[in-house]
């Protein structure tokens, strides 16, 4: 885990992480490496992969920092996205009202988590989680006159460049990033870490475990139906998909394989999305659920040999055992 | 009166944990609880501390009423407490473990570094602020336990057995702190200890428990010449030299 003794600015500039800067340089160019519709697919992708850094960064303030495991967080994903899309279909409103719906139901809905957590710790909260997920979720896919059940709402919008949305995806991404870094080096972070890691020792040193449990929800919440307002905008459509505990599946591996409990391993993680739109490009939209079966192997080797995640892996060492491992070696 | 437990009873079922358990603490003192395993000495300091509720009787601290308060609010009080089996933070290093505890008398994360810093360096922790829990000796578990509670400020310490596992020389060497912390920080003690070589160089009064209830309260010199402590827990082997 991060050593408080450096202080998070200076903790993050190091050589590894310059190295990744420099890396997201090309990503930020595609649109105009591309010229007219050919970058449409890279740009869309990047939404994607950026999208899911923040849902995952948000996973990762809840379970990752806080240890309040969570198998529902697409919960707050979908209620964003059906909080925008009924403002501006069924009550014709402006979609920054469908956000800010999105936002205050989320953080209701985070609340609640919240004071479910006071009471059930462990597993019994992970199988709640799951429950007001299915609760939600049939709620969107019965509630007719509303959600259009399955059918989902269709969004019309004025036409906006994809371009606006891949650099608002990004600035969410890494605003989202820096945010939860910061809160990690906070003294907020470091509450929401003495929980996870000693419940009672937390609350004999005076931490008001309740309350911290029930911030780091809502605060997960919140930024969580944001991203699914803005893809709901994006996408044009709303429908029960994105209350599928697929979508919660998803963002608790990316984040588990890029490293849980680390600012840097949402990042990483989300780039494995990139997997299933690759099947699909090569294999055809048929196969594309084969992405969830390779997303379990990759998940039960880093479960294997190295738990902490890509954040752990020491690249030094590696390169270094793999120049090794090529290097003919003398026999004495 | 600074600390008072009035007519404590625990049952768990049939069991009966603590029996109308009464004790005060003056402030500044150092008081020791010993009696034999099971007698619901580490019952009482969960008690104390917030985290099981007894059935009947009260706590007061300071003429205020803490019975009934959550654990944090009672560290808030002024009662911090080390643990039976050391509790720590495993994947945190030793000043953020003990920063957890100087958060909560400040806001401002520098001052709660600073003050970190200065009682990591107080309990002679220093050099081992960046190292893991995981990586620690027990000794130095212990010191960071201690250390974590310190940070919270506390009027009163509840120390539950913090000498146990420790060599000869880390108990004296923990004594010696006890004692440095009582001197300099001036907070007032309730020890449970089982090694009595503690209790009879750093306690001014014991209370004995056995089967809940407490049979004795003395001097620790008069330990060995009251016959019930004697037959319920040092033996009738026990050498006072």
């Amino acid at each position: 885990m991060q050593n408080a003794k450096t202080e998070w600015i200076g903790d993050w500039i190091t050589p590894k992480n310059i190295l990744v800067c420099v890396l997201i340089v090309p990503v930020l160019l595609i649109p105009f490496f591309y010229k007219g519709g050919a970058a449409l697919l890279p740009m869309h992708l990047v939404i994607m992969v950026a999208s899911y850094i923040v849902l995952a960064q948000t996973w990762n303030i809840l379970s990752g920092l806080t240890g309040m495991f969570s198998l529902g967080h697409a919960t707050f994903y979908g209620l964003g996205g059906y909080a925008l899309a009924v403002a501006m279909v069924k009550l014709k409103l402006n979609p920054l009202v469908g956000l800010a719906a999105g936002i205050v139901l989320s953080a209701f809905f985070g609340l609640l988590l919240g004071a479910i957590s006071s009471r059930l710790t462990g597993f019994f909260f992970t199988i709640s989680t799951i429950a007001l997920a299915q609760v939600i979720r049939t709620i969107a896919m019965q509630w007719t006159p509303v959600t259009n059940s399955i059918t989902g709402l269709k969004i019309f919008r004025p036409i906006v460049g994809r371009v606006y949305f891949f650099y608002a995806a990004i600035a969410m991404a890494v605003a989202v990033s820096i945010f939860f870094a910061y809160l990690r080096r906070s003294r907020m972070g470091s509450m929401f870490v003495a929980i996870r890691e000693n419940i009672h020792l937390a609350r004999s040193l005076g931490v008001d475990v309740v309350k911290y449990k029930t911030v780091s929800s809502v605060i997960a919440a919140m930024i969580a139906s944001v991203v699914g307002s803005f893809i709901t905008y994006y996408i044009q459509v709303v429908d029960p998909n994105y209350l599928s505990p697929i979508i919660s599946e998803k963002i608790i591996m990316v984040t588990i394989i890029g490293g849980m409990g680390y600012a840097w391993g949402p990042i990483f993680g989300s780039v494995l999305i990139l997997l299933e739109e690759f099947i699909r490009g090569t294999l055809g939209a048929r196969y594309a659920p084969l992405a969830s079966t390779l997303y379990g192997i990759i998940l039960i080797v880093f479960m294997l040999f190295k738990p902490n995640g890509i954040v752990s892996i020491n690249l030094k060492r590696s390169f270094a055992m793999a120049i090794r491992a090529l290097t003919p070696q003398k026999e004495k | 009166m600074f600390f008072e437990i009035e007519g404590i009873t625990k049952r768990y079922g049939g069991l009966v944990a603590n029996s109308n358990v009464s004790l005060h603490v003056n402030r500044h003192e150092i008081v020791g609880l010993i009696g034999p395993n099971g007698a619901g000495k580490s019952t009482l300091f969960q008690i104390i501390d917030g985290f099981v509720r007894p059935d009947s009787g009260f706590i007061r601290f300071k003429d205020k009423d803490l019975t009934k308060l959550p654990t944090s609010k009672i560290n808030k009080a002024g009662i911090a407490c080390t643990f039976q089996h050391a509790q720590l933070f495993p994947q945190l290093d030793v000043l953020e473990s003990v920063m957890i505890g100087t958060y909560c008398r400040t806001m401002n994360r520098a001052a709660a570094r600073q003050e970190a810093e200065k009682l990591i360096a107080f309990t002679g922790l220093q050099g081992k602020e960046g190292t893991l829990i995981d990586k620690l000796t027990m000794f130095d578990r212990k010191r960071v336990e201690l250390t974590a509670a310190l940070a919270t400020q506390p009027e009163l310490l509840l120390l539950d057995e913090l000498f146990a596992g420790l060599n000869s020389t880390e108990v004296s060497e923990m004594v010696d702190l006890v004692l440095r912390i009582r001197r300099e920080l001036k907070p007032t003690f309730l020890i449970i200890e089982h090694v009595i070589k503690v209790i009879m160089s750093i306690c001014e009064r014991v209370y004995v428990l056995d089967y809940g209830k407490i049979i004795a309260e003395c001097k620790p010199d008069e330990l060995s010449k009251n016959p019930l402590v004697v037959k319920a827990y040092l033996g009738e082997e026990y050498d006072a030299s």
